[in-house]
């Protein structure tokens, strides 16, 4: 019954990952590691299953979606990076244009 | 392996070469002379090609061929392919086109030098050649509206080609709007063969014509009426607008405000002559209804005399010319009425030669007079421009059915075939007696032009001395002189011989005497019965009034017009159909037109859809807009909220995604 306590572990990220996702009302770098929490609990997932049903898609697919979040905060840094130039700050409430 | 196997090749090439230097020169060219090497030297290899197709044709031994290029529309059961229809009428069709366009590119060169749309209009003329042979060479009826529209479109923006000029661009919409009109009759008459037939492939159109002699439809306040009677009404109303016949032909003097190379190409050879290109196409349907028959014999040979009288008024040499030509359209709508649909098509391509002859003439004295068109200010050009001169000479004893110039043979025959058929027609000696005064008629306006303006004392005035035209003007006059002299005696054999280049596939029992007539009037030889019969006596008749009234200084005299007004009343207002369209048809629309826009657009849109429906949306959706906050924690807030809802609610049972 190991593995119950590895979703139990994965459940817990997840709703770390969302209450600070919700709480933080300001920085994006905390949004962004929220994100890759969530990506952490889907991994881990991954890894419980593929060696409960022993068959090793599962953890191929691990690979994968670490190779794409990777690629994912790249971009996501980058994005920060231009827009503290432009801002001189990542806080959210200065991307407020669309607001009704 | 014959050589008929590469037809289908050689037609393609000549049909897709002007798309192709239509649109590579509108598109890319910048240079006029990439522009002319290119449309010349394509249209050029056009022709050929359409030549070759001929000859292929003629060598080989089927009546038609049904080549498929691809599958077009398919839903259900209703399927289109488009393709091509290569038998005598088209294959003759294809060549006329490509022929005369390649004159009129060739003579354009030196025509159009100095104006600033060149490459414009050399794009615009390979273009409508294209759509013009699409026209012909189709195979079902979907590509005939195809090649339809398009040559209306190119017509249109030709006429309006000076289109900063006011007369130019009314005369662009006029002759666009009063097309629009055949269209919409031309439209239904393909939708109701497409519904009656299931079908729009011509194989299955001709093989299942004589089917639909039983067939009638239910019209709501009309009763029942034959199907191939409507059908070819329908087809014949669009042919009118596009042919320029008696009650719709008001587009097509006005028409003469563009350039005239153009109105030597569309509004003389090829546009105007495919109404009766239509209806020829679709002989084997109008021949299975008389009454159609007799309308169309009466329209036609109304044209043909009414509508040529009115050229004795007119003061300009392209309007005059214009007025000929309705009433040649005239006499080929009327060959197609009494059935002798081979002579309908012998006189338009003689007609599209001596015409495009006659305009290419006129062209080159308005060419030569800086663009002064009115024959009241010309003459004596005889001793300054001799070639042209006796071009235009050649193209008027055509015109005037003077053997042995190529016009004399068509229309001989076709009043031959009319004597013959006017027993058996209502009204058919008014038809006759039409189609024989328009002999007198025809002589009597071209010879007057002729007169005028190349006879008598010179009252153009020019900064520049007077001369001939430059060689790329002249050349093609000459040739088109020279097939003038020729062209009627030699195709004679193949429109009316023994053994005619095209069949009608399924003509009438009863109209088979009236072809052996005709064979056998050729067989005896033409101009022998020519002098038995009235018609040459006419037109001679006609050249010695016109020379006795127009080759005097008082050639423009007004005597007639002061003294007996009645009497020339109807012929200066132009029968009264320029005033119904300006003072009862356009200002009926022009009321309804500001009807709809007082109640449909001001009242119903403006006042209540606007301000009160679109009011009350805004006010709700600015108050949803504040949702939008643009706080991503809200948005995530939100969106797991809704994934919990949902997960939730499947963990319950329910079926939300």
């Amino acid at each position: 019954m190991d593995w119950i306590l590895i979703i139990v572990v994965s459940v817990l990220f997840v709703i770390t990952a969302c209450v600070g996702m919700i709480i933080n009302q300001r920085n994006l770098i905390v949004m962004l590691l929220c994100a890759e929490l969530l990506f952490l609990a889907a991994n881990l997932n991954f890894i419980v299953f593929s060696r409960l049903h022993q068959d090793f898609h599962g953890q191929v697919m691990v690979i994968f979606v670490l190779a794409a979040a990777a690629a994912e905060s790249a971009i996501a840094l980058a994005l920060f990076v231009l827009m503290y130039r432009q801002y001189h700050s990542v806080d959210t409430k200065l991307l407020s244009n669309i607001r009704g | 392996m014959e050589m008929q196997a590469f037809l289908p090749y050689t037609v393609l090439l000549s049909l897709l070469l002007p798309l192709f230097s239509g649109v590579s020169i509108g598109l890319f060219c910048q240079r006029e002379i990439t522009a002319v090497r290119i449309s010349v030297g394509v249209m050029l290899l056009s022709t050929v090609a359409a030549l070759v197709s001929l000859v292929l044709f003629y060598l080989g031994n089927a009546a038609f061929y049904d080549v498929f290029l691809f599958s077009w529309i398919t839903i259900g059961d209703f399927s289109c392919d488009m393709g091509l229809w290569i038998d005598g009428l088209s294959v003759v069709m294809l060549f006329m086109v490509s022929l005369i366009s390649v004159l009129v590119h060739w003579y354009s060169i030196a025509y159009m030098q100095d104006d600033s749309g060149f490459i414009r209009f050399f794009s615009l003329i390979s273009l409508f050649t294209f759509a013009m042979m699409q026209l012909v060479m189709t195979n079902n009826l979907l590509g005939l509206f195809f090649g339809w529209e398009g040559v209306s479109l190119f017509s249109y923006l030709l006429i309006g080609f000076h289109f900063a000029k006011d007369s130019a661009s009314a005369a662009n919409l006029k002759a666009f709007l009063m097309n629009r009109f055949g269209d919409m009759a031309f439209c239904l008459g393909i939708a109701l063969l497409i519904v009656s037939v299931g079908s729009p492939q011509y194989r299955e159109l001709f093989s299942r014509m004589p089917d639909l002699v039983p067939e009638t439809l239910l019209i709501p306040g009309l009763g029942v009426v034959s199907t191939v009677f409507l059908t070819g009404l329908l087809l014949f109303i669009g042919a009118m607008t596009k042919s320029a016949q008696m009650p719709l032909h008001m587009w097509l003097p006005d028409s003469m405000e563009g350039p005239t190379p153009v109105s030597a190409l569309i509004h003389a050879a090829t546009m105007v002559t495919a109404g009766v290109f239509l209806l020829c196409r679709f002989a084997d349907l109008i021949v299975l209804s008389p009454i159609l028959m007799n309308c169309i014999a009466f329209v036609g040979a109304s044209g043909a005399l009414w509508l040529g009288i009115l050229a004795l008024f007119e003061f300009d040499i392209k309007r005059i010319i214009a007025y000929s030509t309705l009433s040649q359209l005239g006499y080929m709508t009327l060959a197609v009425g009494v059935g002798a649909f081979n002579l309908a098509i012998f006189h338009l391509l003689l007609h599209a030669i001596y015409k495009a002859l006659l305009f290419l003439a006129a062209g080159s004295v308005i060419h030569a007079l800086a663009h002064q068109q009115d024959i009241r200010q010309m003459g004596g050009l005889w001793s300054k421009m001799p070639i042209t001169a006796i071009c235009f000479l050649f193209g008027a004893l055509s015109l005037s059915g003077i053997p042995p110039f190529s016009g004399f043979y068509s229309k001989d025959l076709i009043l031959f075939v009319a004597a013959k058929q006017a027993v058996s027609l209502q009204a058919g000696w008014y038809i006759y007696g039409c189609a024989l005064l328009g002999f007198l008629i025809t002589p009597l306006y071209i010879f007057r032009v002729f007169w005028v303006v190349f006879l008598g004392r010179p009252r153009y005035v020019t900064r520049t001395p007077v001369y001939e035209s430059p060689m790329q003007i002249v050349g093609p006059l000459m040739i088109l002189g020279v097939l003038c002299l020729l062209s009627g005696y030699v195709l004679l054999p193949f429109f009316a011989g023994a053994s005619p280049f095209f069949q009608f596939p399924l003509l009438s029992p009863a109209l088979q005497p009236l072809q052996q007539k005709v064979i056998d009037v050729v067989a005896h030889g033409l101009f022998l019965h020519a002098i038995f019969g009235l018609g040459l006596y006419f037109a001679l008749f006609g050249i010695i009034v016109s020379w006795l009234r127009y080759s005097t200084p008082h050639y423009a005299s007004q005597w007639m017009t002061t003294h007996v007004w009645w009497l020339s009343w109807p012929f200066v207002n132009r029968y009264g159909f320029d005033w119904c369209l300006e003072n009862i048809i356009v200002p009926f629309f022009r009321v309804s037109a500001s009807v709809c826009s007082q109640y449909g657009e001001q009242v119903m849109i403006d006042q209540t859809i606007e301000s009160r429906v679109a009011g009350r949306i805004q006010g709700i959706s600015h108050w949803f807009s504040r949702i939008q906050t643009s706080y991503l924690n809200r948005y995530f807030a939100v969106m797991s909220l809704a994934i919990m809802i949902m997960i939730a609610g499947s963990l319950m049972g329910y079926n939300i995604v």
